[in-house]
C-alpha cells in the first residue's frame, strides 16, 4: 500500500508518515479519553463488568474453573486477548471500509488511519489487560507468568487475525454492503462462543475439539493460559496453523482492499 | 509542484460505468491561481478529492511535492470532541508546523475568544467555518486548495478574509474549483474547464468563461 505523501519536496515519506502516525495516535487517545471525567476508567469498564457478571454466574452454578486455575483469572486470561482480536477486528475493517474526513488531509492516507487504529487499540488493550491482572494479584489470586514470550506470541498472533479479518472484511463491504451488517450475528458471535473464553480444548468431547481447533482463536487463547499459567498447559496449539491463517487473511485482505479501491462511493 | 498524470477516474460498474476524469494530464502553475469552472455534475468534486488525495486515481498519479493544503474551510476532518486548539495542534502536528505559531495565528484570524479552548461540537455553524478558515490560512502553504467557497462571517471578517487571501495569492498557487464565473473572476489569475473528463486550460479568463457558457447552454459538446 501507499504510504504517507511528501507535502513538501525535502521531506522523505517516512518524516511525514511518522509525523502522521504520532498526530493521529494523540488524537485517537484524547478524543476517546482526553474529556471525559472517567478518562480511562471506561476502557477498564467493560471487560471489569464482563468478568464479574461471568465469575457471579460460575459461583451460581457451583462450576469451579477448569484446570486448576481461579475462575477469574481463568476468564481473564480468555476475555482480555478476545476483546482485544474483536476490538481490532471492528476497527479494520471500517477503517477499511469508511470514507473518513480525515483524508481530505493531503497526507493522510487510509493506511495511516487503519495503522494508528490498530497501535492505539493494542496499547489499550494490553495496558488494561495488565491493570486487571495486577488487580487480581491483590485480590489474592497469585500467579507467576510462567512463559512471558508465549503469553506475547498469543497476542501477536491475535493482532495479526484481527487485522487480516478486518481488512477482508471492510475491503468486502466495500463492494457489497450488507457483509457488514452479518458480521456480528455470523461471525463475532460464533467466535465468542467457540473460542475458549469459557472452556478449554482438553474440555470438549474430542469431535467437538476436532472442529472446535479449526479456530484459530482457541489456538491463541490456549497458548496464553498455557503461558501464563503453571497448572495449566495445553496440548493442542499449533503455531504453525495459525501463522499461516493470519498470514493469509493479510495478504488477501490488502489484495481485496486493492480490487475493490475502485467502487467506492 | 502539484500536478496531474494520466488521471483516470470512473465510478459504478459494468454498463453503469461513468468516466468521471479522462486520462487529464495537467501541472498547476507555480504562484498563480487557477480556477477550475466545472457545471454541476463535471467532476469538480472528485478532482478536488483526487488533488487532496483523499481519492485515488483507477489510472494515473498525482504527484504532489509542495506543502498542500486540505479544501480550504472544509471542517468535516475535525474532531467535535475536541477543543479548537486540540484541533489546530493536531494540523500543525500533521503539517510539521510549530503550535505556537498556528494556535496564535487560528485564534487571531478567527476571533473565537474562549471558544478557542472548547470543544468543537459547542461552536455555531458559523463559528466553525470561521475556525476552519483560519486554520487554512495559519499555515503557510506553497498550494491552496479551495472547494467553491471563500467566504464565512458578516462583513467585516469577509473584508479580513479577502484581505488575507489577497495576500496569499501573492506567495502561493491557489487552486479555486467553482461553478461560478464571478468567483473566478474576482480570485483567479488562469482558468481551466472541466468538462466530459478533460480539463482545458486558457491563459485568458475570458476564453475560459466563453467556452464555460457554451458548456452550460449546451451549444456545443466539446
Amino acid at each position: 500500500m501507499s504510504s504517507g505523501n511528501p507535502v513538501s519536496a525535502s521531506e522523505s515519506v517516512f518524516t511525514v508518515q511518522f509525523r502522521v502516525l504520532h498526530a493521529l495516535i494523540l488524537r485517537e487517545l484524547k478524543s476517546r479519553y482526553g474529556n471525559r471525567r472517567l478518562g480511562f476508567g471506561w476502557a477498564l469498564l467493560e471487560p471489569l463488568i464482563f468478568l464479574m457478571v461471568f465469575v457471579g454466574v460460575m459461583q451460581l452454578i457451583d462450576r469451579s474453573a477448569p484446570s486448576g486455575v481461579p475462575a477469574p483469572l481463568f476468564l481473564v486470561a480468555g476475555i482480555s486477548p478476545f476483546f482485544m482480536f474483536r476490538d481490532l477486528f471492528s476497527e479494520v475493517a471500517q477503517g477499511a471500509r469508511g470514507n473518513p474526513s480525515l483524508l481530505m488531509f493531503p497526507q493522510v492516507t487510509r493506511m495511516d488511519l487503519i495503522i494508528s487504529k490498530v497501535i492505539v487499540n493494542v496499547l489499550v488493550s494490553i495496558a488494561v489487560f495488565i491493570i486487571i491482572l495486577i488487580g487480581l494479584f491483590f485480590f489474592g489470586f497469585a500467579f507467576r507468568i510462567e512463559n512471558l514470550l508465549g503469553v506475547m506470541t498469543g497476542f501477536s498472533l491475535l493482532i495479526a487475525l484481527g487485522i487480516g479479518l478486518g481488512l477482508v472484511l471492510g475491503a468486502v463491504s466495500v463492494r457489497y454492503e450488507f457483509i457488514q451488517s452479518l458480521s456480528q450475528p455470523l461471525l463475532g458471535r460464533p467466535l465468542f462462543l467457540t473460542s475458549g473464553l469459557f472452556f478449554t480444548a482438553s474440555m470438549l468431547p474430542p469431535v467437538a475439539r476436532e472442529i472446535a481447533l479449526y479456530n484459530p482463536l482457541l489456538h491463541c487463547i490456549e497458548l496464553i493460559r498455557d503461558s501464563l499459567f503453571e497448572s495449566f498447559s495445553s496440548r493442542y496449539v499449533d503455531l504453525e496453523y495459525v501463522c499461516v491463517f493470519a498470514l493469509i487473511l493479510i495478504s488477501f485482505g490488502m489484495m481485496l482492499l486493492g480490487v475493490f479501491e475502485r467502487q467506492r462511493k | 509542484m502539484i500536478a496531474l498524470e494520466n488521471v483516470t477516474k470512473s465510478y459504478g460498474l459494468g454498463d453503469q460505468t461513468h468516466q468521471v476524469l479522462n486520462n487529464i494530464t495537467f501541472k498547476f502553475p507555480y504562484r498563480k491561481s487557477v480556477g477550475v469552472l466545472g457545471a454541476n455534475g463535471a467532476g469538480k468534486s472528485t478532482l478536488i478529492r483526487i488533488i487532496g488525495g483523499a481519492e485515488k486515481p483507477d489510472k494515473g498519479r498525482v504527484v504532489r511535492t509542495s506543502r498542500l493544503s486540505w479544501p480550504m474551510g472544509y471542517s468535516g476532518g475535525f474532531q467535535g470532541t475536541l477543543t479548537g486548539r486540540e484541533n489546530a495542534r493536531f494540523v500543525a502536528r500533521i503539517y510539521g508546523a510549530s503550535f505556537v505559531e498556528v494556535e496564535r495565528k487560528t485564534n487571531e484570524f478567527a476571533e473565537l475568544g474562549e471558544y478557542f479552548d472548547r470543544p468543537l461540537s459547542s461552536y455555531s455553524a458559523g463559528m466553525r467555518s470561521r475556525f476552519a478558515m483560519s486554520l487554512s490560512y495559519a499555515l503557510d502553504f506553497e498550494y491552496y486548495l479551495v472547494d467553491e467557497a471563500l467566504e464565512t462571517g458578516d462583513a467585516r471578517l469577509k473584508e479580513k478574509f479577502r484581505q488575507i487571501f489577497k495576500q496569499r495569492r501573492q506567495t502561493s498557487s491557489v487552486i479555486l474549483v467553482s461553478h461560478n464565473e464571478q468567483t473566478i473572476r474576482k480570485n483567479c489569475d488562469v482558468a481551466t474547464v472541466l468538462h466530459n473528463g478533460q480539463l482545458r486550460y486558457f491563459d485568458n479568463l475570458d476564453d475560459a468563461f466563453m467556452l464555460y457558457r457554451k458548456i452550460l447552454f449546451k451549444k456545443v459538446v466539446a
